[in-house]
């Protein structure tokens, strides 16, 4: 997996933050953020642009998809075809304004999916302590162990092949990430003293960690969680090139990257569109995923 | 007790083994879970019915999963590996063939990484907010982002197919031809090399700027030290560990993004093994990579904080 | 005239493929030099070769699947050999055989003939070799012995094999891996007898080392029987990715790469230093139905799916029109290819929709389909799938491993489809009978339709060659008009090479014998 952040930021997002006393309950005016931050609003605008072809696919999209042309194979760009033309002599602009809605998708599941078993369970073993902490620690240790794509391999593996399969082992990859940076935050708010006291009010466990705990516990897992998805683009694309994530007839950028490839020696130029989609859109994830940590984080802030 | 590095060597070897055990744990469970059953494919393209059972009792298939782990785990702590369920080669043999071409890989790319990146971060902090800053911050986003194995396929296509410069597949053993096994790793490793570089630049830039902020520096200022001997002596000094710790981590990505790296350069490392072995589920293999890689990543680290606790006696303290 | 990535071609569904593309896709792509320069054998130089599959062991018996031959027939000679044209068989380490009555077959063998490691070849080895064909607890081939009840050695140089019932599909059996005659002495020095990484034959070249899934590396056997091989040595490497696998041969890496696919060729094409060659090959693309159960146990469905088929486009737009878009299990041209129902199918959607009508499927019909999951292989199933669709034939794909879509559709029965190359027999009665027979494992419905058992029967107790022929021929129409699979293409043996590489010979099953190779300096 090409997830430079995966394990750097950890270390680099979780210790100081861990280290910060709590932060004020942060109230801040978005937009005068956002202007303030151009390489934010840059990523924002990209991705919102993103979303919007997704959705509107359809409507922007100059052919159907999965329209095969099979006297028109490999076409270089021209008018009638921007981007030019797949080897079934499907239009490539249109596959990768539609595969906009699979790499979204599957990078939300990725880290959807990494949230939802990283998150409680670092949750639970920093709240319970003790015993249940140390095994714990010890499992998370040993699937961290693992470099990440190796483990992706083994899920998809198990799981069997498509696009969703894979998102789900990236998904696996990354909730032992989570669930460490959750841990962390979790000792460290239990520790405060304000925890202490609302024990003493009587508050319930359940109340307790969904009032104050996650609340004050969750914010370098928002920075994680926006670094995460341009990981699960990059994974995908891998995935997808050691023919792990197809999913037939559907475009999905890595999907597209790896067939290209197949034919780089008769039409390099089909490995340039996909290529370059996940790298702008993992580019504005990693640049938006920095501009929150900076915000979240006013140690980095004051630099 | 023991305390300092021994101590803090002896304790992390402590708590490898129920790493290891959880870890070789998951992933047997993983490949058992895998659906696609060995035996049809040991049996081959015209398999009769009975010739699969025969196979499935032949290999001990048909055993519970916990007895196969158990098995499997006794044998490996006996240095036993096993053999491929296909090629029916010793599995430690195999691995020990292959891991040289991928650890010669994921070397280079550190030190092509290191010799890059940490000039470019020292570069960006030393020039904070100058044109040149925002270059090369921008340039380790790209480092970032950009998918490995697309990289690799654009040099490839670049300087192997079109200049010539550099063979376009293959590897050559360290062992026999250094040099040559060096010229062989360099695209794989420039195109495996992007991440470490723009990390370590990014890294190395905040947390110089961190030092020279500090107090201390600015003392040291104030008595009038050269900015050029406060850097050399101080601020790098200083941010030894943060690389360090930041290459450590490195290693595990290296590994992963080798698996497809070597797939684009038809190197025949541990990374092409276990994605192979994986899809074809060949399990004493797959659980072999697994076991060594994990090894390799764990005593990777350790390494780093022997290191670390070595320039820095207070972190051997707080472990 | 259609476009493809060869550019234009102008006629594609009638090419003689045993006749013509040799010719017509080696020579139209050799450099005018060296097309007129005519240049002698030369003896010396090793062989750089590329094979994209590890071999699952050196072994004969052992071993699976097709692709082994390039490394299996370096090192070790049949009992029967066959022109790589015809398949007609050959004498070999047999100089030849005779049924001397229908259940009892008689192998005269050559003589003055060692294994690699001195000891000699004669009727104890090879009642040896076939008893261990039938009673290794590791060995793939016991089927294809099945018929046999008892071998013996009749003569220092001559063994008899009887037979449980008549089976003239076995001297072709004895082409196969159950002919390759291993030394007996290796396998009594092996600890378990297992020979899977340490080979010992008669053929042209000596085994050296094998690195899994990286290099296998023969030596010249300068004691060979026949005619001595011109190479030194064959070095053949393995490399999984096709691509990686052409991009060695066209940096100069090696000299032969082997099992491509028309994208290679294609590559291959546009570097003028480089021949490419697509052969007449026995394996076929088809998909294998499941006419046991559900929709497609009706007739009419699995043939309106036949109908809504475009063969020649598949074979242009698949295979880059290399192979033979017709819906015979075999290359045009081939003996047991009757000409007369190659094109039995052709495309008439008009035909396929009022079929599915008819069956009560006006509105369409949903197949449940499992494919292979490579770039290739999707690339077939997206091509296929819009073809269908047109006659209001869904698919509704999975993708997997290969061997876990053989298990999803032929033990688990799930789905109605499974798409697959397959093919790749020596005789062409064994390919029906692994494919149709209700005790086939690649038959899903395990069963046998009416009519079936009586051509097979004859196919395997006819002995005269016409009567033979005729018998097939009858099983050819059968299948086709019952619809018993959903051929689409036969393919083609695919090599890139450089001009220096002379003499080498795919052979009609992919199975290359490397001993008449040769290279220029």
């Amino acid at each position: 997996m090409t997830d430079t952040n995966m394990t750097a930021m950890t270390q680099t997002a979780a210790a100081p933050a861990a280290r910060a006393t709590l932060p004020p309950p942060v109230r801040f005016r978005f937009w005068a953020w956002l202007w303030a931050d151009k390489r934010a609003l840059v990523s924002l605008a990209y991705l919102s642009v993103l979303v919007l072809a997704a959705i509107f696919a359809p409507v922007i999209a100059p052919y159907a998809p999965n329209k095969q042309n099979l006297m028109d194979l490999l076409a270089p760009p021209s008018g009638a075809h921007w981007l030019g033309t797949d080897d079934l002599g499907r239009d490539t602009l249109s596959r990768l304004i539609y595969g906009s809605y699979n790499a979204l998708y599957a990078a939300s599941l990725a880290v959807g999916i990494g949230v939802a078993i990283g998150v409680p369970l670092g949750v639970f073993i920093g709240f319970v302590g003790g015993w249940v902490d140390q095994v714990g620690s010890r499992i998370i240790d040993g699937v961290l162990a693992f470099p990440p794509l190796v483990l992706a391999v083994a899920v998809t593996g198990a799981l069997g092949i498509g696009l969703t399969n894979a998102m789900i082992a990236v998904g696996f990859a990354f909730a032992p990430v989570l669930a460490r940076t959750m841990r962390a935050q979790t000792l460290v708010v239990k520790n405060a003293l304000y925890v202490e006291a609302a024990t003493g009010f009587g508050a319930s466990r359940l109340h307790l960690i969904l009032r104050h705990i996650l609340p004050n516990a969750i914010q370098p897992v928002i920075v994680e969680v926006t670094l995460m998805l341009a990981v699960a683009l990059l994974a995908e694309a891998g995935l997808s090139f050691l023919s792990l994530g197809v999913q037939p007839p559907e475009s999905s950028w890595g999907g597209m990257l790896a067939r290209a490839y197949h034919y780089v020696e008769v039409a390099p130029e089909q490995m340039y569109a996909p290529g370059f989609a996940i790298l702008f859109t993992a580019l504005a994830f990693n640049t938006l995923g920095e501009s929150i940590r900076v915000l979240l984080d006013p140690t980095i802030k004051r630099r | 007790m023991m305390y300092g590095v021994p101590g803090m060597v002896a304790q992390r070897l402590m708590q490898l083994v129920p790493v290891m055990i959880v870890a070789t744990f998951v992933v047997f469970s993983l490949v058992y879970m895998m659906p696609g059953d060995p035996a049809m494919m040991i049996a081959g393209d015209y398999a009769t019915a009975e010739r699969i059972a025969e196979i499935r009792q032949i290999y001990g298939f048909d055993r519970p999963m916990l007895v196969q782990y158990f098995f499997w785990l006794g044998n490996a702590l006996q240095g036993d590996l096993g053999h491929s369920l296909f090629s029916n080669e010793s599995v430690l043999r195999l691995i020990l063939s292959r891991l040289p071409h991928t650890v010669l890989l994921v070397l280079y790319a550190l030190v092509l990484g290191a010799a890059l990146g940490i000039p470019l971060g020292i570069l960006a902090a030393t020039r904070q907010g100058t044109t040149l800053d925002k270059i090369i911050t921008s340039v380790a986003s790209l480092g970032v982002a950009v998918p490995n194995f697309w990289l690799g396929i654009i040099l490839v296509t670049l300087f192997s197919l079109g200049y010539r410069w550099f063979p376009a597949t293959g590897a050559v053993s360290v062992f026999e031809k250094p040099l040559e096994s060096l010229y062989y790793a360099t695209l794989p490793a420039v195109a495996l090399s992007t991440g470490v570089v723009a990390v370590l630049a990014r890294q190395v830039r905040s947390a110089l700027l961190e030092v020279l902020g500090s107090q201390y520096i600015r003392t040291l200022r104030a008595k009038g030290l050269g900015s050029g001997a406060i850097l050399w002596k101080h601020g790098l000094r200083n941010v030894a560990a943060t690389m360090l710790t930041i290459a450590g981590l490195q290693v595990n990505r290296l590994f992963s993004s080798a698996v497809i790296i070597e797939a684009v350069f038809a190197i025949p490392g541990v990374g092409n093994l276990i994605s192979y072995s994986a899809l074809n589920k060949d399990f004493p293999v797959v659980q072999g990579v697994a076991l060594v890689l994990v090894l390799v990543v764990i005593l990777t680290n350790l390494l780093v904080d022997v290191l670390n606790a070595t320039f820095d006696p207070r972190v051997a303290a707080s472990t | 005239m259609t476009t493809n990535l060869f550019g234009k071609i102008p006629d594609i569904s009638r090419r003689s493929l045993l006749a013509g593309t040799v010719a017509a896709g080696g020579l139209a792509l050799l450099p005018a030099t060296a097309r007129a320069q005519a240049p002698q054998p030369r003896s010396g130089g090793t062989l750089r070769a590329v094979m994209p599959f590890n071999p699952a062991a050196l072994d004969p018996l052992t071993g699976r699947n097709n692709p082994d031959f390039n490394a299996l027939l370096l090192m070790f000679d049949a009992l029967i050999g066959f022109d790589p044209q015809t398949l007609e068989l050959q004498p070999m380490l047999a100089t030849s055989w005779k049924f001397t009555d229908p259940t009892t077959l008689v192998l005269e063998l050559r003589q003055g003939v060692e294994f690699h490691d001195g000891t000699p070849f004669n009727a104890e080895a090879v009642v040896f070799h076939l008893q261990r064909c039938s009673t290794y607890d590791r060995s793939n081939v016991k089927s294809d012995l099945a018929v046999v009840d008892k071998v013996e050695a009749t003569g220092p140089y001559q063994v008899s094999l009887k037979l449980k019932y008549p089976d003239a599909t076995l001297p072709a059996i004895l082409t196969d891996r159950a002919g390759l005659i291993v030394s007996p002495a290796s396998v009594k020095a092996a600890a378990g007898g297992n020979v899977d990484r340490a080979p010992v034959g008669t053929g042209p070249f000596k085994f050296v080392e094998w690195q899994d899934n990286t290099l296998i590396k023969v030596v010249k056997n300068a004691n060979y029987w026949g005619e001595k091989p011109y190479l030194d040595g064959v070095d053949m490497r393995i490399v999984n990715e096709f691509n990686t696998a052409v991009r060695t041969v066209t940096a100069g890496e090696s000299d032969i790469v082997l099992n491509m696919s028309a994208q290679q060729m294609a590559v291959a094409k546009r570097d003028p230093k480089l021949i490419a060659e697509a052969t007449p090959s026995m394996i076929y693309y088809t998909a294998f139905l499941n006419y046991g159960e559900g929709p497609l146990k009706d007739v009419r469905v699995r043939q309106a799916m036949n109908w809504a088929l475009d063969r020649p486009v598949l074979n242009q737009v698949l295979w880059g029109g290399l192979g033979g878009g017709h819906c015979s299990m075999f290359p045009s041209g081939f003996w047991a290819n009757d000409p007369a129902t190659e094109n039995y199918y052709k495309l008439d959607l008009d035909r396929a929709k009022s079929l599915l009508k008819a069956a009560g499927f006006a509105k369409g019909i949903e197949i449940a389909t499992f494919t292979w999951a490579d770039q290739a292989a999707v690339q077939r199933q997206e091509v296929l799938g819009a073809q269908l669709a047109e006659a209001g034939i869904r698919l509704k794909v999975t993708p997997a491993q290969p061997a876990q879509t053989m298990q999803y559709f032929l033990t688990e029965k799930k789905g109605q489809m499974l798409m697959t190359p397959t093919g790749g027999l020596p005789d062409p009665a064994t390919a029906y009978d692994r494919q149709f027979s209700a005790t086939a494992y690649r038959n899903a419905a395990k069963i046998e339709l009416p009519g079936y058992r009586e051509l097979m029967d004859a196919s395997m107790n006819t002995f005269d060659n016409a009567k033979r022929k005729d018998v097939l021929h009858k099983m050819q129409r059968f299948v086709l008009e019952n619809a018993l699979h959903l051929p689409q293409f036969s393919s083609a043996g695919i090599i890139i090479r450089t001009p220096k590489v002379h003499g080498f010979n795919f052979s009609l099953l992919q199975r290359p014998r490397f001993h008449k190779v040769w290279m220029e300096a």
